[in-house]
């Protein structure tokens, strides 16, 4: 081989190499993803779902001794009344409904109060075992020239490896804000 | 002493460094008289060309403005026949085509390359099958096999050019099939597909069919794939930034070498641009504010002018005289 043979294996061999490189850099970390521990989430988008207008909250979640429970939402009067000035009608829920991800079947299914409140649940940003729920966007550069797929979505993450979240309703899949995770399931 | 003898003398002279190119071009500006025939008819194929030119762009504008203004009233028939229908058509002509009417060939295949991908949207529309990353990778992987049969077939430097277009597309597809893309993929695709078209080019052999008046021979076919080349490859490298703005220096001085070594003015100028466009984006970064932008303004002028003196230099010194030796 001498140096004219350069170029043609430039010309061949990069984009090959480029390739392989890629699938070690993007593929490789993400086979180690093994996530263990379901988690529990609510549906923010509910909130603008009704139909009829405005849905109003009266009790969020939060975990307190390893436990889902209900905490009170205080609507001060300056917001009932900018809720009166903006919105026709407002709906008062309880609360918004509990879903519980299972992540071995990457599905999310609703679950009631009662059951979510026997359940022990850790409310680190981090799962025990490493993992964190981010929301990716799509940035293709120059390929969204080719009508580039949309890649935006939720991901389990840990070290370098991501995994898709495609389990949830499609109705939380669109924005960073639509799902909130409540915690992760111990036991 | 007869005319093979006196080109060997030539060739000889032109061995020992006695004579150079451009002392022998000289002399035929001397005696223009002389090359009065040649220039007619080399004026007469400008204007042949131009036309050329001009009736493939009215020819295309007619296509684009009957399917966007009769979209409907012309269906699928009518649809497919200003598109695919005239793809095809001038494909085949231009496969056809004899080698005195090599200009016309490669305007038709231009044509026919820019109508066939819009044939096949079309298609694929009346089927409802969407034009995603898929399709258009196994559209583009079809043409640039298209266009390269046209090569083998024709020997026409621009199907080379098409070919390699498509295939580049081919590549861009493939890639954002198999991989979650994100901005510095993206990058460093174009990177390596830049990469790719500057090896490309410098494999392209020219020919002793080629003369300067043919719009695409080789050299500018070569020219072509060297300016897209090195402005993808810089150009997606400037993008990156981060440890890649300190690290981006070894590639554009690789770029001025290159530049030298494949004899090319070309990327020799896109270097020299790469590099000026480097330095106002350090100084916007790092310099501005420390230093203001007047200031800064000042000493990427003064480099500007160090750059375009050297380049001027360097082309005179390695490009210039040696291309003009025989």
């Amino acid at each position: 081989m001498t140096y004219k043979h350069i170029p043609l294996i430039t010309a061949i061999g990069l984009p090959v190499l480029f390739i392989i490189i890629l699938a070690f850099v993007t593929i490789l970390p993400n086979t180690q993803i093994s996530p263990e521990y379901d988690f529990v989430h609510t549906d923010t988008s509910e909130q603008y779902n009704s139909g009829t207008g405005e849905v109003r909250f009266n009790n969020s979640y939060q975990v307190v001794d390893g436990k889902i429970v209900k905490k009170k939402i205080e609507i001060s009067p300056a917001l009932e009344a900018q809720d009166k000035m903006y919105f026709s009608q407002i709906e008062y829920k309880e609360a918004p409904t509990l879903y519980r991800y299972d992540i071995q079947a990457n599905s999310s299914q609703e679950i009631s109060f009662k059951d979510a409140q026997v359940l022990d649940i850790s409310d680190t940003k981090k799962s025990p075992d490493g993992y964190s729920i981010n929301f990716e966007y799509t940035n293709s550069g120059i390929f969204e020239m080719f009508g580039s797929q949309d890649n935006s979505g939720y991901f389990i993450k840990k070290d370098k490896g991501q995994k898709p979240l495609t389990g949830f309703e499609s109705n939380m899949y669109y924005s960073e804000n639509d799902i909130e995770i409540i915690g992760w399931i111990i036991n | 002493m007869d005319k093979q003898q006196l080109l060997s003398l030539i060739k000889e002279k032109a061995q020992e460094g006695t004579i150079t190119l451009s002392e022998v071009k000289e002399q035929f500006k001397k005696n223009e008289t002389h090359l009065d025939d040649t220039n007619a008819d080399s004026s007469t194929s400008k204007l042949s060309y131009v036309l050329y030119g001009i009736g493939a762009l009215i020819a295309l504008v007619g296509v684009l403005v009957l399917i966007v203004t009769y979209w409907e009233d012309i269906g699928f028939v009518g649809r497919i026949g200003v598109t695919l229908g005239i793809a095809f058509t001038t494909y085949i002509s231009a496969l056809c085509m004899k080698e005195e009417h090599s200009v016309l060939s490669s305007v038709l295949l231009i044509v026919s390359a820019i109508l066939a991908p819009i044939g096949i949207i079309v298609v694929l529309r009346n089927f409802n099958i969407e034009f995603n990353v898929q399709t258009q990778m196994w559209s583009s992987l079809a043409l640039a096999i298209i266009f390269c049969t046209a090569y083998s077939y024709t020997k026409r430097n621009i199907a080379i050019l098409l070919s390699l277009l498509f295939t580049g597309w081919t590549y861009y597809t493939l890639i954002d099939t198999l991989f979650p893309v994100t901005g510095d993929i993206a990058a460093w695709t174009t990177c390596i597909v830049g990469i790719a078209y500057v090896s490309c080019a410098y494999l392209l052999k020219e020919k002793n069919i080629d003369t300067d008046i043919n719009i695409f021979n080789t050299q500018s076919i070569k020219n072509i794939l060297y300016i897209l080349g090195t402005s993808m490859t810089l150009g997606s490298l400037l993008t990156l930034g981060g440890i890649f703005d300190l690290i981006i220096i070894l590639p554009l001085f690789c770029a001025f070498y290159l530049s030298l070594f494949i004899k090319s003015k070309i990327m020799l100028g896109l270097s020299a641009l790469f590099l000026v466009i480097y330095i106002f984006k350090m100084t916007g970064i790092y310099f501005a504010n420390s230093i203001g932008w007047p200031f800064a303004l000042i000493i990427i002028g003064l480099l500007i002018i160090g750059i375009g003196y050297y380049s001027i230099y360097l082309s005179k010194k390695y490009i210039e005289n040696k291309s003009q030796k025989l």
